[in-house]
């Protein structure tokens, strides 16, 4: 079965991005298909790479990244948010004149469109957040 | 893309507090440009989106309320709102916006696009099982098929000696095994027929279920 994720809450701050990696995990697991994994609100926090968590503890992004690369699923940060909160790939920092940029290895930073286009094409869409 | 599914947006929060509202709304409007069959649903404090008379210059804030009167125009013409909830607050449908949509099959006349509907009602709309962190309007709004899965801090609701129990009395109810076993809550403290699944076992559940609702 094809799924899409949904993460609405920023790491380490609420469970919901444990929840949502452990399920897709547990997904992928069982032999099912992550079309996509979207990223919103401030679930957009889910995909920079400048965090540094105490080493006792997990790292929520990298972990993201070692799961997107090892099961080539598209992870994707809505712009809009991103945008607001500070998300910033090569293409937003050029087009938005930004000094720097802060995204993780197997993010990528797209519309709205991907997540109505993650529902239409998946058969189920499960949402992660409060 | 041709293939048109249906995507109902269930706003239970209100506005301005909180990013969520505004931020949804911008998902609902994109999901209405990829022309899919899109209604929403207002309970819980969602319903204070749809209050008219919204002024937020004092707070330096987009006052984004007006474009809930522009969802006609997207052909958002099913915009459910739930009676309980408005009543709960002391709201009529007199303090929400007068929204409406023209139906081009019938020369353009303005119908309203708003359904006031009990939370029964608003079930049938959903025919789903639904996760949650509002044990009282999930479980109340809860077909006879349907099963609740309790994860998060949504397991302390599964607690036999808590009140909160109550609430879910009577359906079928599961809870994330992790998630209970981080907050030291044993199987034996659940409430009666309460089961525990791990997360293989909520993948199934998602698997087997062809709607999902996140309680949001």
């Amino acid at each position: 079965m094809k799924f899409t994720i949904q993460v609405n809450e920023g790491p380490y701050q609420h469970q919901s991005a444990d929840s949502a990696y452990h399920f897709a995990k547990a997904a992928l697991d069982k032999g099912h298909e992550i079309f996509r994994i979207f990223f919103y609100h401030d679930g957009v926090n889910n995909g920079t790479r400048l965090t540094t968590p105490p080493q006792d503890d997990r790292n929520i992004v990298a972990r993201w990244t070692e799961l997107g690369q090892a099961h080539d699923i598209d992870m994707v940060l809505c712009v809009a948010a991103a945008q607001r909160r500070g998300l910033v790939d090569d293409g937003e920092a050029e087009r938005n004149g930004k000094d720097a940029t802060n995204i993780a290895p197997g993010f990528r930073i797209s519309g709205l469109g991907q997540l109505v286009e993650g529902g239409i094409q998946s058969d189920r869409l499960i949402v992660f957040g409060d | 893309m041709s293939e048109t599914k249906k995507f109902l947006f269930f706003n239970r929060k209100a506005p301005y507090g909180t990013i969520y509202a505004w931020e949804s709304l911008e998902v609902v409007l994109i999901s209405a440009a990829f022309e899919q069959d899109v209604s929403l649903a207002f309970m819980d404090d969602g319903v204070y989106q749809l209050v008219k008379g919204q002024d937020t210059a004092g707070i330096g804030m987009k006052n984004f309320s007006p474009t809930y009167a522009a969802l006609g125009d997207y052909e958002i013409t099913k915009i459910y709102v739930e009676k309980e909830s408005l009543e709960e607050r002391g709201l009529t449908l007199d303090d929400l916006q007068h929204l409406v949509w023209e139906d081009e099959d019938e020369d353009y006349a303005e119908k309203d696009s708003i359904r006031l509907v009990s939370r029964a009602e608003l079930g049938d709309v959903m025919a789903g099982p639904y996760e949650n962190s509002n044990l009282n309007t999930a479980s109340s709004i809860m077909k006879s098929d349907d099963i609740l899965l309790l994860i998060e801090d949504g397991v302390y609701g599964a607690v036999k000696s808590g009140k909160a129990s109550a609430m879910i009395a009577g359906q079928k109810v599961s809870v994330l095994g992790p998630d209970l076993a981080a907050r030291g809550i044993s199987e034996d403290k659940l409430a009666d027929g309460v089961g525990v699944i791990d997360y293989a076992g909520f993948v199934d559940l998602v698997e087997s279920n062809d709607k999902v609702q996140s309680w949001l």
